[in-house]
């Protein structure tokens, strides 16, 4: 039945072609399944890279937010952490004492460098404390000028008087030295204290306050980490993983995807071969040895394997040949690093770091055959005609690491790989250049 | 049995739309035969139309999110696949197609109809027609555009598109009428 106005030429045409259909030759779907994986790379490419940039800003953001944070509390960097003195208007000293002269008291005088003490005690342990003391006129400003590790929860409560008390005596009996000798009536109503790890905070009644009008005062005792030169050496081991992007990459360990060689008689060609990143997963085991509070030394052994499967169209000599080309590439790398600490505190580091690495290829196989077309390829899989046996590489990192427990942290560090060494046998000459995010354990000793 | 269907293709369009490699796979399955007969129309040769439809199925993925539900998805894919095809035509080689006179139509004989015509030689019958004629040809008869479509579609005037056809259509009813042409194997009409 005809269509109406429709045109008897333009229907017989519409009738057998609207609906028909055609075989596809295989390399089609090879065609497409190519350009697929490499719209996942793509995308994988694009994570990783906005992963890795975000990770690099929120450390350095943090890391420079923790520097201004802690400048703008403290001259002296090591002590009092997070709280500002700028809002108070209390008139504090501040000295740095050995153990020898520490915050003494003789009959009620206050003498914080030791020097007219009558009462002058050693401890066992030599280290060295930074003692604040002055006058406080209200409860709350002992918690101005207190660290924060002495308020929240560990400010106690006014019912807790009595257990304070007896930890006030305690800490008398403990260490003399650095708690004043004020007598237990003083020490009856209004006081504060709190005791952690490394130091101590304290509030009384002046011994010498007048009979109108009473005052307090306070001092706590940290021990000086930036001073704490007899601190031991700390070994640390860690272990972890990182996923590995290489990019522009064709030297032979890193080499970034998989290649194709044309013969002589056509060697234009040998120029369309392409590179695109591919990812690689490594695992590692490392080590640090810390020098002084900011600089280590690390090594370590990572392990890195890369696989991949593409399939290329070469069009040479009017005729188009498909290659579907596989690579797996296994390869060993030993790192020597130095670790500089921007900043350090029990629960925190920031650090930044930089050396070189070793690569040494464990197994490398790339094989290629052609599926159809007349173009002649040469099967690649000889390690010895393509690849070098070792490269050498400059690493700069970043990272973080968080304490988890006692002594494990959990360690973050996105760094860079730049290769020194090009490959001969490179089509081109660029250098390969990684990107990792190394993420793992550490325990230290 | 529609319901199952409309089912069946709801969830092939969620697999797309989450890139998953077995719905793109499916999706290939179930259509590559009729896009490659569009395709191939378009195409001077099988190796061209293969480009064509390698390059609209990944314009198909990567941008399925643009078929709105409204409207067959059979009819959408064969709009993608006919824009790729115009556009990989006029990359490849510039469209000139100059402007004629309209020629007058001579309505060919109801007998045309009475006659079977194997595909594969209708499509050698529109691949031997020069680019012009073939473009909007294909365009006007088979895809359903309209001259006004055509014109802004390729760029040149209604007249032109008018003539076009006119004379596709005289160069094909002159190879259609001396005598039918049997079915030749592989190719089927579905």
């Amino acid at each position: 039945m005809r269509k109406l106005g429709q045109n008897l030429v333009d229907r017989v045409f519409d009738d057998n072609l609207a609906k028909a259909e055609m075989p596809v030759s295989d390399k089609v779907w090879a065609g497409i399944a190519s350009e697929l994986e490499k719209d996942g790379l793509r995308r994988m490419v694009f994570w990783y890279r906005s992963v890795a940039v975000a990770s690099v800003v929120m450390l350095i953001g943090l890391g420079t937010w923790m520097l201004l944070w802690q400048t703008g509390n403290t001259s002296s960097g090591a002590i009092a952490r997070g709280k500002s003195f700028k809002n108070t208007s209390l008139e504090f000293a501040a000295t740095t004492c050995t153990t020898e002269n520490a915050l003494q008291w003789a009959d009620g005088q206050q003498n914080h460098d030791g020097s007219a003490s009558a009462k002058k005690k050693s401890l066992a342990t030599a280290v060295q404390w930074t003692v604040r003391t002055g006058p406080l006129t209200k409860l709350k400003q002992a918690l101005q000028v207190a660290p924060p590790r002495f308020s929240g929860e560990h400010a106690p409560a006014a019912e807790a008087y009595r257990a304070i008390k007896k930890d006030i005596e305690n800490m008398q009996q403990r260490q003399p030295s650095l708690l004043p000798a004020v007598s237990s009536r003083d020490l009856r109503r209004p006081i504060t204290f709190a005791q952690e790890e490394r130091g101590v905070f304290a509030e009384w009644i002046a011994p010498k306050a007048s009979e109108k009008r009473q005052s307090r005062e306070y001092a706590y005792v940290i021990e000086d980490e930036a001073t704490d030169a007899k601190q031991p050496k700390h070994w640390e081991i860690g272990a972890g993983v990182s996923p590995d992007m290489s990019f522009a990459s064709t030297t032979p360990v890193e080499r970034s995807t998989t290649s194709y060689k044309i013969l002589a008689d056509n060697p234009a060609e040998a120029n369309t071969n392409k590179l695109s990143p591919v990812m690689a997963f490594a695992s590692s085991l490392r080590g640090s040895y810390e020098i002084n509070d900011r600089i280590s030394v690390r090594s370590g052994l990572s392990f890195l394997n890369r696989q991949s499967s593409t399939t290329q169209d070469v069009n040479a000599a009017g005729k188009v040949a498909t290659y579907q080309s596989k690579l797996s590439l296994s390869s060993m790398e030993i790192p020597m690093s130095v670790r500089y600490n921007v900043i350090r505190n029990p629960n925190f580091e920031y650090f930044v770091s930089g050396g070189v690495s070793g690569n040494f290829l464990l197994r490398y196989d790339n094989s290629q055959v052609a599926t159809n077309g007349d173009v002649t390829a040469r099967k690649v899989s000889d390690k010895s005609d393509v690849l070098r046996p070792s490269q050498a590489n400059l690493l700069v990192s970043t990272g973080m690491k968080y304490r988890l427990m006692d002594r494990v942290n959990l360690q973050v560090e996105p760094g860079l790989r730049y290769g020194i060494l090009t490959n001969e046998y490179a089509f081109s000459q660029t250098r390969p250049i990684s990107l990792s995010l190394m993420t793992g354990i550490n325990y230290h000793f | 049995m529609l319901f199952s269907f409309q089912n069946e293709e709801t969830k092939l369009l969620k697999g797309l739309m989450a890139a998953k490699p077995e719905a793109q796979q499916q999706l290939y399955q179930l259509y590559s035969g009729k896009m490659m007969a569009v395709c191939y129309r378009y195409a001077k040769s099988r190796e061209e139309a293969e480009d064509i439809l390698q390059e609209g199925f990944m314009r198909v993925f990567r941008k399925i999110e643009l078929y709105t539900g409204t409207g067959s998805f059979e009819g959408w894919l064969r709009r993608v696949f006919t824009n790729v095809a115009i556009r990989q035509y006029q990359k490849n080689s510039r469209l000139h197609i100059v402007s004629g006179i309209e020629d007058y139509e001579e309505e060919p004989s109801g007998e045309l109809l009475d006659h079977y015509f194997a595909a594969e030689d209708l499509l050698k019958m529109i691949q031997s027609l020069p680019d012009g004629y073939r473009l909007v040809f294909n365009m006007f008869a088979i895809e359903g555009y309209s001259h006004e479509e055509i014109a802004a579609e390729l760029g040149i005037s209604v007249g032109t598109s008018k003539s076009q056809l006119s004379r596709a259509r005289q160069s094909l009813q002159r190879m259609l009428e001396p005598q039918p042409i049997m079915l030749r194997k592989g190719f089927r009409n579905a």
